[in-house]
């Protein structure tokens, strides 16, 4: 998944990752039309300078990298202001579904944007697109013990929304 | 990894070599504590993987889509048509040399070299397109076939679909079709003087998952303008298309 056929050109393998990137994206911003901007933006980046996209490497990665510093010093600035995504935005994510798991997964959301940015960085990376520390800290730009001490942050912030799930197994 | 919880994280998070992994599962084995917040950490993933994963079955905007599209990839075989015509004088029905065919949709179009691979179909078009006097391109074969018969509702056969059928503003009829496989192709083809001439060819999108979409959806967007510039009217509903079908796709 991370790394492109041989045969696929990259403009094919990042066409291939969109539902990744999507997903990704929904972790670091706050709203579904943020997050599509945020892909938008860092796709059309990604075009421009495929030639310094080195073969071998994580293509994943790579577009994480250019989504990360796109969210940073363009799509943020404009993105909606609020604190907490409405829950509209949330249900329209959702979609119908019976009403434990949306709540579950509303509450899981909600956690999420209330984590302070580096944090749901770490945790978007990670818990949810399932990079190693090292590729991670490196998407990021931290050293590991900086990216381990922000994933412990967040998981005692996340945990205490969660519960604790011990009780009933 | 000094903390406890560091080490509980970095094993749910699979970072633990073979010896440290083996060592902090002697210490589970013993100790109901660490059990607990291993099981808490694998929930919070699993709540995790809830709450996130149903983006990946979402439909991708079309906006993603087209940021990714080539440029311009429609071949305009109008084009290609005045350059064969200018340069040879007419000749009989015959099959073309689909080498020489395939460069010249690539030259005459001005594409990039990243076109000619893609625009060699999956299957041998000797078969289904040849010249006619003065250049034209016309569907033969298995595509002339389609053409005549294929309604849009019908499946691919062989992995050629019939998708659009429009009137056009000068009083013909004109499909669009898509011929699935390693090159995915489409293209427009109208009627005129009892053959099928192709208007355009170009690469079309493949269908994502392997799954067949609706030739419309599958259509470059660059097509679909010229389809759309051609029209005259909606395209055919199912009822016109077997109307026409059935007075020979003449008006």
């Amino acid at each position: 998944m991370s790394t492109p056929e041989p045969s696929t050109s990259p403009r094919e393998a990042i066409a291939a990752l969109l539902p990744r990137l999507r997903r990704f994206a929904r972790t670091v911003t706050r709203h579904r039309e943020d997050a599509d901007d945020l892909v938008q933006v860092a796709v059309e980046r990604a075009l421009r300078r495929l030639d310094q996209w080195q073969a071998g490497t994580r293509l994943d990665s790579w577009m994480f990298r250019i989504m990360q510093n796109a969210w940073i010093d363009e799509v943020r600035a404009r993105s909606r202001r609020d604190e907490v995504p409405a829950d509209e935005t949330l249900a329209e994510t959702i979609g119908v579904d019976d009403t434990g798991r949306h709540v579950a997964r509303l509450a899981v959301q909600t956690a999420m944007a209330r984590l302070p940015e580096e944090q749901r960085l770490a945790v978007g990376l990670v818990l949810v697109e399932g990079l190693p520390y090292k590729e991670a800290a490196e998407v990021l730009g931290i050293p590991i013990g900086t990216l381990t001490s922000r994933l412990a942050r967040a998981r005692e912030a996340l945990q205490a929304v969660l519960g604790d799930p011990g009780v009933d197994r | 990894m000094n903390t406890a919880g560091e080490r509980v994280a970095a094993y749910v998070d699979g970072e633990l070599d073979a010896a440290a992994r083996a060592a902090f599962e002697a210490e589970l084995a013993a100790d109901a504590a660490l059990r607990e917040a291993v099981q808490r950490e694998r929930a919070l993933r699993a709540a995790l993987a809830d709450a996130y994963d149903p983006v990946l079955d979402e439909p991708v905007p079309p906006a993603l889509q087209a940021a990714l599209q080539p440029a311009a990839p429609l071949v305009d075989l109008a084009a290609v048509r005045a350059a064969r015509a200018a340069r040879a004088a007419p000749r009989a029905w015959r099959a073309p040399q689909w080498g020489a065919l395939a460069a010249c949709l690539v030259l005459g179009a001005g594409l990039g070299l990243w076109a000619g691979p893609r625009l060699g179909l999956s299957v041998d078009p000797a078969g289904w397109i040849a010249t006619a006097p003065g250049g034209a391109l016309v569907a033969r074969g298995r595509l002339d076939r389609a053409l005549d018969e294929a309604l849009a509702a019908d499946a691919p056969v062989g992995g050629l679909a019939v998708g659009v059928s429009i009137a056009t503003r000068d009083g013909r009829y004109c499909r669009s079709f898509v011929l699935d496989g390693a090159a995915p192709t489409a293209g427009l083809a109208c009627r005129r003087d009892g053959v099928w001439q192709l208007q355009a060819l170009a690469p079309a999108e493949a269908a994502a998952g392997g799954a067949y979409r609706p030739a419309a959806s599958a259509l470059p967007p660059a097509l679909l303008q010229q389809l759309d510039a051609l029209r005259d009217g909606d395209a055919l509903d199912a009822a016109g298309e077997r109307a026409a079908r059935a007075r020979g796709w003449r008006r």
